[in-house]
């Protein structure tokens, strides 16, 4: 078995977007980890985006969809504050639409994860037999997530 | 509300949304990645097809799962394990989807009230310019329903047996197989060599030991590992040619030079015609085996020129490949003093008082009579440890820990 690759840096590097969350949740590449007790349901776009498509569309940009879903709230949080104060991660809000809420905490990882993702190889199709060689990559290392154990609570709008 | 004062971010979710696998990284492992220069790492898996099958089968009970992957920094091996979790790891990414044009603020009156107070303005045709304050938006554009966790199994990796089988068992210095083919081009032996490495799913560095104590060598566009009988024998060669031409092994000595008093040797003693000779290669793989490594410095690669022999690896080495060549079992045992003189027999003059029984790896051998020694192979060295290990080790887990798969794995055990 040919061994895979797995590359400590990604690729690309990043589109520059300014980071609106807390100093100690940015990550060089911007990527950050939100654990969440149950799922989010999001009403498909697939289902209208693949009967409506044909299916070379993949040789296309792919349609990216946004879908709002609540709002993400540090209220302790102060970029002024000391950088070694860490009072303001026992409490985060997300709302979720405008009347829930769920309250959670930022959390030190017991062990950094690794988001590791498939290399998109820079000479693509032509030659279709090398592609079957994977290369991943580690796009970053993550040591803190925002964790939402608990439910939903009703809330009045904002 | 103090809430109201501190800024809020827009949450999303962008489809469609990307493939991510999260990997929890010993902090060891973490701190490579992150460390200046990070060596790339590898997955690898073992050997598929009939090999692997054979694996299984000559297991007997040593339940190595059949599909696995092992991750590999340079130097360590982890096994890799998929932890499913009941929650939801959504991966986050500082967004512009706003000025993307990708969300209008008509989108977020489901979030905002003020959007949604803009929204039915709009409707009443009193157009208005609205500040959401909400100009920053994270977008989740990956979930992850598992996590890839990373451990050291227990009875280690078992790479010393799939290399094993991956190489070819030369077991006679007279050995004419693979003569007979002229027709194949002989790749490089270091490609046979990367080959073989492909297969054993360890880390390059414990493919390299592994390779280097097996002694493993490549010759004729193959790889070999020699039986502890052609160890011997080569060995014997090597002391005995060291003798004939006056090279002190205890000293740094040209390596090619002890080469030549071998075949120098070896052609008084049998005339050698050009075939009979005894592959340099092994020659080789057998000095490699006892000579003095540098902390650090690389086992295979570049050539060896200038050697000295590691004195206490080379003597312990000596006398368990002797056992294990004369007394590989039990029922073949030797009696203790004849190996003693063996094993002296077989080192170098000045090093024969180092002789005893204590120089050996305890695990290495074992005494079944008064005045009998033997070898005990590496796999019943691995079942006496895993016997040992499991009954102490079970029944005190289970009475401490409050897990209960624990406690009925125990009771599943000691109901059969």
């Amino acid at each position: 078995m040919p061994a895979i690759t797995l590359h400590p840096h990604a690729s690309r590097s990043p589109s520059r977007v300014a980071n609106p969350l807390p100093q100690l949740l940015q990550t060089p590449s911007g990527l950050a980890l939100l654990e969440l007790q149950g799922t989010i349901n999001i009403p498909s776009h697939d289902e209208a985006s693949t009967s409506a498509e044909p299916a070379d569309s993949r040789s296309q940009e792919p349609s990216v969809f946004e879908t709002p879903i609540g709002k993400l709230m540090f209220p302790d949080y102060s970029p002024q504050g000391p950088a070694d104060d860490t009072t303001w991660m026992r409490r985060v809000y997300l709302y979720v639409g405008r009347y829930q809420r769920i309250t959670g905490e930022v959390k030190k990882l017991p062990k950094p994860l690794a988001i590791v993702q498939r290399r998109s190889t820079q000479v693509p199709a032509r030659g279709s037999a090398r592609n079957d060689v994977d290369e991943l990559e580690v796009v970053e290392v993550v040591r803190y997530k925002i964790y939402f154990k608990n439910r939903p609570e009703p809330v009045n709008d904002l | 509300m103090s809430t109201q004062s501190t800024p809020s971010i827009l949450f999303t979710h962008t489809a469609p949304q990307q493939g991510f696998r999260l990997l929890e990284l010993p902090p060891e492992v973490a701190d490579l990645l992150t460390s200046e220069n990070p060596p790339t790492l590898y997955l690898k898996s073992p050997p598929t097809t009939s090999t692997h099958l054979r694996f299984n089968h000559s297991d007997d009970g040593d339940a190595l799962p059949r599909e696995y992957v092992n991750l590999c920094t340079p130097t360590h091996t982890y096994r890799i394990r998929q932890v499913q979790s009941s929650n939801s790891l959504h991966i986050l990414r500082p967004d512009d989807g706003i000025a993307k044009g990708l969300l209008r603020s008509g989108d977020l009156a489901v979030v905002d009230s003020r959007a949604a107070a803009a929204v039915a303005a709009t409707q009443l045709g009193d157009g208005m310019d609205v500040d959401l304050n909400l100009a920053e938006t994270v977008t989740t554009i990956a979930k992850c329903g598992s996590t890839l966790e990373l451990h050291v199994p227990e009875g280690g990796f078992g790479a010393r047996k799939i290399l094993g089988s991956l190489l070819g068992r030369f077991a006679s210095l007279g050995d004419k197989r693979g003569v007979g083919g002229a027709g194949e081009v002989a790749a490089a032996d270091t490609q046979v060599m990367e080959k073989v490495f492909a297969d054993v799913p360890v880390s390059r560095k414990e493919c390299e030991l592994g390779w280097v104590e097996g002694c493993a060598f490549v010759w004729r566009g193959k790889a070999w590992a020699p039986t502890p009988e052609v160890k011997m024998e080569v060995w014997e060669r090597v002391v005995n040619g060291a003798v004939v031409q006056g090279i002190d092994l205890r000293k740094q000595f040209l390596v090619a030079d002890l080469w030549r008093s071998v075949m120098l040797e070896e052609e008084e003693q049998e005339g050698a015609e050009e075939g009979g000779r005894f592959p340099q290669a092994l020659f080789e793989a057998v000095v490699r085996r006892v000579v003095e490594v540098e902390e650090g410095g690389l086992l295979l690669g570049d050539e060896l020129k200038w050697a000295s022999l590691d004195k206490d690896a080379c003597v312990r080495w000596v006398g368990e490949t002797y056992l294990e060549a004369f007394a590989p079992m039990a029922s073949a045992a030797i009696g203790r003093s004849e190996f003693l003189n063996a094993w002296k027999d077989h080192l170098p003059e000045a090093w024969r008082e180092e002789v005893a029984l204590a120089r050996l790896t305890d695990s290495v051998y074992k005494l079944p009579g008064p005045t009998t020694i033997c070898f005990v192979t590496e796999f019943e060295r691995q079942r006496t440890k895993k016997n040992l290990s499991t009954e102490a080790s079970a029944s005190t887990a289970a009475k401490k820990s409050r897990n209960w798969h624990e406690l009925f794995k125990n009771q599943k055990r000691q109901k059969r």
